[in-house]
């Protein structure tokens, strides 16, 4: 929906919510409701809001500063030594990445899509396509992989949900916030609660947790420490599980409590940090599936244990039974 | 994986059938190899997807034979990040003065507690911050020991050196950083691995011949053996089992070909090799008596041309990686 | 300020001072922007939701609360700039534009040096092709054992991350492969 501004808070309570124009709905509709083109055809009825205030004079400064400009508010020194995995990435991995993931005329798997009526009613005209087989929504394609869409890691999300702020104060979700901040370098976000579920003594917009998402050089920094630093220091630890992942590339795993704390900035002072919770980490990645997703990360030095699942996609077979039927032959 | 690739006109199930003409035995005489095997295969079946593939075959002569032979792109990671150049370095002085500038006041009163012993000590080693070191005429602006308009000078405490035990000694002993140009590098061994830490080397071998003595090492493939199997067993009789290696991937990263010249006294008309890249994280290399290596160097990618042949370089150097 | 007020709830409004708060912790905001992220709002909160209780005049018997709310404070104080962050940076014109020089100099070198690697990569990626090309023209039994992924592809830990200097033993020439009896060993 166009007409959302984009500052906008992430919880999801009604009371944070930003004023919305309720959407004209009627009875029923012949359109798709989430349509994502606009109209053009005269007079256009544009819901796009501005933020006026940020028109006038006394903003032009800070909002048309560029970001790497001293002056401008948002300056940050990004790059302020070398970065040693990101370099190493690229010399090293993203080179091997691209011999060890090439397959020679590899073909583009096409993702669930939404289906044509077969027009066999009348009512098939305009009527809007039905869901995709499978899947609520549509998938993108598996596209070949080439030179162009190596797969790099691309941002990192820290979620921690802290129990005790909901059984027994919320102020327990503090020193895991501040903590949060110390490892990242990044000031995070509270989290607060949606709902209230009086079993669970839970009630709506307490904080409950935080979040942090990192990219770029602190990213890098993040993960060499985490893969060089932490992990190899936890006990029993043998590695993320092979299941992890939502299907698009991007993999997860948690962090006890107890582990927490062989993060550099924490070990130096344990005594400051009480009822520390664990976190919940997300490696954003640029691959295409899971797996792709994993050979990357083990090469940046993650392991992994369990039996791998695997990217559910159609077997080739059934792709040139398709392809077949619609009369496509591939000239091999 | 289950991403399949698009195999030829030949699928598995076809595969043992086609075996029996791919690799026919040097000993029946039969020069032919690959080619001529696809194209009997093409007038056996006539299908229609074998037939697309006739064009592509049909490139290269059939009346030639070549020498299929799998070779080994064996290379060291580099140790040691990447060499700064000297804007590099300033850029990155010059950003985290920057970022100390515009840090926060470090918080001494959660790290250093107010009325403790280690507060004092802290505190006790600060310098004086009064803002006389600006000579603007502006006023200080000292807020919790610090003037906002400069960097945060932090000094922590030495460490008690009569209160040190053996173990905390070891883990505050200041490390000292050895030099990124090693010995190796000072007397220019080739044949160490602990030379240009911050390149990627590769392993060139030499052999004892008139033309084209340094090249990538490689081996004729056998019947029945795979570019892999090839390649390991390349790599075991010539460089000796004591190498801790992993290889890339099964498919082949570089492609090189030539003819063979009458005085070669080959069986073939030329030869084919297939590049598979593999990384060595540990061991030696030791040329073995039996595989005819006289010498054997690990060059950057910028050292290689002085010693190969250019049309082999040609074929080469776009495999290789220039850091 | 630029965050609307009006997403705050009517209480927090009347309570909310000018807030300081960019999400960085390095980097300086020198314009206020007021955000529900800040310390102040999430004690706002807390106080809100009847956690926290920070009312004047009325005396705490025990010690311990004080001490507690001593705690939260402290803990705030981390994730606040207030006080903490120094005045903007100021350059003059000469500066200023030498600072946008040195940043345009970062740039271009940057991007060529993308570029490069892109074009090394792009070599890479069709030396490969053009090898499995010809595989296939000549071999299909070892194309397609060439072709054959191990599931699932893993890259060995003994990837190390480079160092900025070596490490003590830089590099192990002794190494020996492991004896078939501890081979055998590991397998049962």
């Amino acid at each position: 929906m166009a007409g959302r501004p984009h500052l906008r808070p992430s919880t999801g309570s009604t009371y944070f919510r930003p004023l919305q124009h309720q959407r004209h709905q009627a009875l029923h509709t012949s359109t798709p409701l989430n349509k994502n083109s606009i109209s053009i055809v005269h007079p256009v009825h544009h819901r796009i809001r501005y933020k006026k205030n940020q028109l006038q004079p006394a903003y032009k400064d800070i909002l048309q500063t560029p970001k790497w400009d001293t002056q401008s508010h948002l300056f940050k020194p990004q790059y302020t030594q070398q970065s040693r995995l990101e370099e190493h990435y690229n010399t090293t991995i993203a080179s091997d990445l691209l011999l060890a993931n090439f397959v020679h005329n590899e073909r583009v798997i096409p993702g669930r899509k939404r289906q044509e009526w077969d027009g066999s009613s009348q009512y098939h005209i305009n009527r809007p396509k039905r869901a995709p087989a499978g899947s609520a929504v549509e998938t993108p394609d598996i596209k070949q992989r080439t030179f162009k869409n190596i797969p790099r890691l691309e941002a990192i999300w820290i979620h921690a949900f802290v129990r005790d702020a909901v059984r027994v104060n919320q102020e327990r979700a503090l020193p895991t916030m501040v903590m949060m901040q110390q490892i990242t370098g990044k000031k995070p976000r509270p989290v607060y609660s949606k709902a209230t579920v009086m079993t669970w003594r839970l009630r709506k917009n307490m904080m409950v947790g935080a979040k942090v998402k990192i990219q770029g050089p602190d990213m890098y920094q993040f993960f060499a420490t985490l893969v060089e630093v932490v992990l190899p220091r936890i006990k029993d630890f043998k590695g993320v599980e092979n299941t992890s992942g939502d299907m698009f590339g991007n993999i997860s795993f948690g962090l006890e409590p107890a582990d927490v704390k062989w993060f550099p900035e924490v070990e130096g002072s344990p005594e400051l940090w009480p009822n520390l919770a664990g976190l919940h980490i997300t490696l954003v990645t640029g691959a295409q599936t899971d797996p792709q997703a994993r050979t990357m990360l083990s090469a940046l030095g993650l392991p992994f244990v369990g039996k791998e699942r695997l990217h559910n996609v159609p077997s080739f077979e059934a792709l040139e039974a398709i392809d077949r039927k619609k009369g496509i032959v591939y000239n091999y | 994986m289950t991403l399949r690739h698009v195999p030829g006109p030949l699928r598995p199930h076809t595969v043992g059938l086609v075996e029996q003409f791919v690799r026919p035995a040097r000993r029946q005489g039969g020069r032919s190899i690959g080619t001529a095997a696809a194209k009997e295969i093409t007038t056996e079946a006539e299908s229609s997807l074998l037939s697309s593939t006739t064009s592509s075959v049909a490139e290269s002569p059939a009346s030639v034979a070549f020498k299929i032979m799998s070779g080994l792109i064996l290379c060291r990671q580099p140790i040691v990040t990447p060499e700064l150049t000297p804007f590099e370095s300033a850029y990155y002085n010059y950003q985290s003065e920057l970022q100390k500038r515009l840090m926060w006041t470090f918080p001494k009163w959660f790290y250093y507690p107010e009325g403790t012993l280690a507060e004092r000590q802290f505190s006790s080693v600060q310098p004086t911050v009064d803002g006389s070191d600006r000579t603007e005429f502006e006023k200080p602006d000292i807020v919790f020991n610090r003037d906002r308009r400069s960097k945060q000078e932090v000094v922590f405490p030495e460490r008690d050196v009569e209160r040190e035990t053996e173990e905390s000694a070891k883990i505050y002993a200041k490390i000292e950083p050895r030099s990124r140009i090693t010995e190796a590098d000072k007397t220019i061994d080739f044949r160490s691995l602990e030379r240009k830490l911050d390149r990627t080397l590769y392993l060139l071998v030499k052999k004892d011949r008139q033309a084209n003595e340094w090249k990538f090492p490689a081996a004729e493939v056998l019947n029945g053996e795979s570019l892999t199997g090839a390649a390991k067993r390349l790599l075991l009789h010539t460089g000796g089992p004591n190498m801790n290696t992993w290889l890339v991937s099964n498919t082949p990263a570089a492609y090189h070909h030539y003819p063979y010249k009458p005085e070669d006294n080959e069986a073939y008309d030329g030869a084919k090799i297939f590049y598979l890249k593999s990384r060595i994280f540990a061991g030696t290399f030791v040329p073995q008596k039996e595989s005819g290596i006289i010498d054997y160097a690990w060059l950057t990618k910028d050292e290689i041309p002085d010693y190969v042949h250019k049309g082999y370089w040609a074929s080469m150097a776009n495999a290789l990686s220039k850091q | 300020m630029i965050l609307a007020n009006s997403f705050l709830p009517r209480m927090l409004r009347t309570r909310t001072r000018t807030l300081f708060a960019n999400g960085s912790v390095l980097g300086a905001a020198n314009a206020p922007v007021a955000s529900i992220f800040s310390p102040q709002a999430i004690l706002d909160v807390m106080t809100y939701n009847g956690s926290l209780t920070l009312s004047r005049g009325k005396r705490s018997r025990a010690g311990g609360e004080l001490q507690q709310k001593h705690k939260i404070v402290n803990m705030l104080s981390l994730i606040s700039p207030r006080r903490k962050q120094p005045r903007r940076i100021k350059l003059s014109y000469e500066d200023l534009l030498r600072h946008r020089t040195v940043h345009r100099a970062w740039q271009l070198i940057v991007r060529t040096k993308r570029a490069e690697r892109g074009l090394e990569l792009q070599k890479q990626y069709y030396k490969m092709k053009h090898a499995c090309d010809e595989l296939r023209k000549t071999s299909h039994v070892l194309y397609e054992s060439a072709m054959e992924k191990p599931s699932p592809i893993r890259f060995p830990l003994e990837y190390r991350i480079p160092t900025l200097t070596p490490p003590r033993r830089i590099w192990d020439a002794t190494w020996k492969p492991p004896a078939e009896e501890k081979k055998r060993r590991r397998t049962v």
